[in-house]
């Protein structure tokens, strides 16, 4: 055995006997808040000394501040011009015509839609939003079943939100929604799914408030052509609080949770 | 691939394009404009999820799920609030990450022991996993090679003095050195990890090899840091 070959056994028994004493690897919540900057004095110490003795943790780490100037790994297989071509192809094969394009910030403050202007209005916000509208519409004349039970059969005022998921890092905090004294019914349109790229056999949504108590569910539901989800209540379903969406997938009998929304319903005045 | 690293104030051209792309799509553009973003992305994305080796055989479904929620959710970006679209992207790559690092720690739950003994249902799936490996004997030779007792105590006394000399080193210096000696990572990686300037890891890894020097010329000979 060279002195090289020694060298490197011996580093691979400090690191070792460094990894017991230390514990678990960093999770990657931790990784994210020891690079952010959110770790106490003396967690910031633990992480940084696991870091150093657990190579997997120190490479994702560097590839993370390095973004996009990220090198291959030795070892990483690498991917010719050609390969990328041919994956666009079949990438753009699963893109919508034209992405959701969710106002910030994640809610939108919703919409009052009287009869006679909804179908025009529906027209010019586009296919999501206008289906969402009509669908409330007509949740209670056409499709009284329990996925609107006890909807008016022609609201005067709908409230329309348009939720993103909660998602780390990205636009989440919710912006209360506030239904005006007329409206009696809010469509909530559920977009931005997290895992969009397979559609399943069927969805299903929960609402659960701020006690953990479900207070609505649907079954049985189906994306729209823009992959959103809209859903209609009743003013009296959903009193003012805060709530939280998990949006599921259906198959084979399991279900998956696909992401989750929060919803804040306003008391009367505090939205403004 | 993309020139300089990204930075809130730097506008190279190609940032540019980038922009006007994002634009382009938040105003209601065909998903052939997206093209742009996806020639441009995809080689680092993949090499980011490519490094880690517990994920390199879904590699390229997680660079297509990062590159179809930036897609889903480019209304979101707002480039007068946001740092550069990279960063926004980088995110979104974390977020897919840690869902797939979670999923394989929930994958890998059903059959016990299967991470060497690690509590497996704790988040960090994926450096556990890649640690169970590593957790094995660092020093493990054949088992028809075994050293004899002479060699075992000499490389064992090796190891002492050189984790002493290590330990020996100032905190700032001995940091720089572990993550070079154990991570082999780049001057310019632990510079951006370590939050210090490329010419101070530098001198710190030069001071570095001077103080070990004497051990390594007595105990590891030919070797190099």
């Amino acid at each position: 055995m060279g002195g090289q070959d020694d060298l490197n056994s011996s580093l691979k028994a400090i690191m070792a006997a460094r990894r017991e004493g230390l514990g678990e690897p960093p999770t990657p919540d931790e990784l994210l808040a020891y690079r952010d900057g959110l770790l106490a004095p003396e967690e910031l110490q633990r992480i940084a000394a696991q870091i150093a003795c657990h190579p997997d943790a120190a490479r994702t780490l560097a590839d993370l501040l390095a973004f996009p100037e990220v090198e291959a790994a030795p070892g990483t297989p690498q991917l010719s011009e050609e390969e990328i071509d041919a994956r666009w192809q079949d990438f753009r094969q699963r893109l919508p015509e034209q992405p959701v394009t969710f106002p910030a910030p994640a809610v939108r403050q919703g919409r009052r839609w009287g009869a006679a202007p909804r179908l025009v209005a529906a027209a010019l916000l586009g296919l999501g939003v206008g289906w969402a509208a009509d669908y409330a519409a007509r949740a209670g004349r056409d499709h009284p079943g329990p996925a609107a039970p006890g909807m008016p059969a022609t609201p005067a005022i709908t409230e329309i939100a348009e939720l993103a998921p909660v998602e780390e890092g990205l636009r989440s905090a919710p912006s209360p929604v506030e239904l005006p004294e007329s409206a009696e019914a809010l469509v909530l349109v559920l977009g931005g799914r997290a895992r969009a790229e397979r559609e399943l056999p069927s969805y299903e949504v929960e609402v659960v408030d701020r006690h953990g108590r479900r207070v609505a569910a649907r079954h049985g539901l189906h994306p729209t052509a823009l992959g959103t989800f809209p859903l209609s209540f009743r003013r009296a379903d959903l009193p003012p609080g805060r709530y939280r969406i998990d949006l599921f997938g259906v198959e084979r009998g399991s279900r998956v949770r696909l992401a989750t929304y929060e919803l804040r319903l306003a008391e009367r005045g505090e939205a403004r | 691939m993309l020139g300089m690293p990204p930075s809130r104030t730097q506008t190279s051209p190609g940032d540019e394009e980038i922009l006007a792309a994002v634009q382009a799509l938040q105003r209601g553009a065909s998903r052939d404009v997206f093209e742009v973003l996806f020639r441009r992305y995809y080689d680092p994305l993949y090499k980011f999820f490519a490094n880690r080796p517990s994920l390199r055989d879904e590699a390229e479904d997680l660079v297509q799920a990062t590159l179809l929620r930036a897609y889903e959710r480019i209304g979101l970006y707002r480039p007068e609030e946001d740092a550069s679209f990279a960063s926004w992207l980088r995110k979104i790559a974390e977020n897919v990450w840690k869902n797939a690092v979670r999923e394989r720690v929930a994958t890998k739950r059903s059959p016990p022991g299967d991470l060497a003994g690690l509590p497996v249902g704790e988040p960090g799936g994926e450096v556990s996993a890649a640690l169970a490996a590593d957790r094995r004997p660092a020093v493990d030779p054949p088992r028809d090679e075994r050293p004899n007792p002479e060699e075992a105590l000499l490389a064992h006394e090796r190891t002492r003095v050189l984790q002493e000399a290590l330990e020996s080193l100032p905190p700032g210096m001995r940091r720089c050195t572990e993550l070079r000696l154990f991570a082999d990572l780049k001057y310019q990686e632990i510079a951006n990890l370590t939050g210090i300037g490329l010419n101070s890891v530098r001198s710190q890894l030069f001071e570095a090899r001077q103080r070990l020097k004497p051990v390594l010329d007595s105990y590891f000979q030919g070797a190099d840091l």
